[in-house]
């Protein structure tokens, strides 16, 4: 299910998160894992969800993708050096005019977020930022079959830039959850 | 009213208030030619700075009320003429200064998603369209419960056109994204009571 070449890779790679609070394991599933969730994604129902102050998007809970197999969440447990005892996933997709805005009343707790890419053009808005308040952000590269982790702390706020025009009729999609730990 | 700026206005104040979703005012053709011209080129020596976040993005000046390239207009709209126009066009009580004045150049895929402008003393934004763009539209929402609902009226940018609108808690407003070679100037800020 997960790409083998990382089966050695898991001290490097808690290393990294430990100092970053944020890590981005590209070629993260075997290629026929990658290949059946996004054949999975795509027959999803998604349900609209729009409020000009704060999102337009589409959203649709996910309960037993790959990425929720216990195989997966000991694999992240061991990165984030903690027992995942669940993953709250949401599958979304982005299409021109859709956002995400950072608002007050709609700001998450503190966590760690799992973010899961299918594949996008950043010239096309639609990417996932972290910020701080401070100026500084971070983006989650949108590449293809790609695993971001980040810790989220109290001054970090996720939001997705509005998708422009060049985007035309594609469809980012995207995984977003929550592990509870 | 003559202004040396603007040709004469009939006030009609009832248009202010009147207008749906919110008060506000669209005037075309408002300054003289020779002065939309004038401005336009002042405004070409001003330095437009990117700016972005989760809410928009385009390109703006730095506060041109002490900029000396935008003194003339600067003070038109410091002068007792203009602030008075506003006063009775509004029926708001306004101070003269602060007046805050930026110019705001929005290129293919810039944006402004959905905000109040709601900020303390803010009474009256206004913007004054200097190019003619098919794209970049002023956009008002209603609003049910505190909350933005959907786009009730569409302001096409045209050189010259001025609009000015009430900031209140439910100024819910937008600009339409910019698209292809649309090159979308203007000039505005807002008044302060």
């Amino acid at each position: 299910m997960i790409n083998p070449a990382y089966a050695n890779l898991t001290k490097e790679i808690r290393n990294v998160f430990s100092e970053e609070k944020m890590v981005t394991l590209a070629d993260f599933l075997e290629h026929d894992s990658f290949k059946n969730l996004s054949k999975s994604i795509s027959k999803l129902k998604f349900m609209p969800k729009k409020e000009p102050m704060h999102h337009s998007f589409t959203f649709c809970s996910l309960a037993d993708s790959p990425l929720q197999h216990p195989v997966v969440l000991a694999f992240i447990g061991s990165i984030i050096n903690k027992k995942v005892k669940r993953l709250r996933l949401r599958a979304f997709t982005f299409v021109w005019k859709d956002f995400t805005l950072l608002h007050d009343a709609h700001l998450e707790k503190p966590g760690l977020d799992i973010i899961f890419d299918f594949g996008w053009n950043q010239e096309w808005g639609g990417e996932v930022f972290y910020v701080d308040g401070t100026g500084a952000y971070r983006a989650v590269p949108p590449t293809k079959n790609t695993l971001t982790i980040v810790q989220r702390s109290a001054k970090l706020h996720r939001f997705v830039k509005y998708v422009n025009n060049h985007a035309e009729k594609h469809k980012h999609y995207l995984l977003i959850g929550c592990l509870d730990i | 009213m003559e202004t040396g700026w603007i040709h004469s206005l009939r006030i009609d104040r009832n248009r202010f208030k009147s207008a749906k979703p919110f008060s506000h005012i669209i005037i075309p053709h408002f300054l003289k030619k020779e002065k939309l011209q004038s401005l336009i080129t002042s405004l070409k020596r001003e330095k437009f700075h990117k700016k972005e976040s989760d809410l928009f993005q385009f390109s703006q000046t730095r506060d041109l009320s002490h900029s000396p390239n935008m003194a003339p207009f600067v003070q038109f709209l410091y002068s007792p003429q203009f602030i008075n126009l506003m006063i009775e066009m509004t029926g708001f009580s306004l101070k003269s200064r602060p007046i805050d004045i930026h110019a705001t150049l929005y290129q293919d895929t810039d944006y402004l998603l959905c905000h109040d402008d709601k900020l303390e003393g803010r009474k009256i934004a206004y913007l004054l369209y200097l190019t003619d763009v098919a794209s970049g539209n002023l956009e008002l929402l209603g609003s049910k419960n505190g909350m933005p609902t959907k786009v009730l009226k569409r302001i096409r940018p045209k050189k010259n056109l001025f609009v000015a609108f009430e900031v209140s808690k439910k100024s819910f407003h937008q600009v339409s994204e910019v698209e292809g070679n649309d090159q979308r100037l203007a000039i505005g800020g807002w008044f302060y009571d």
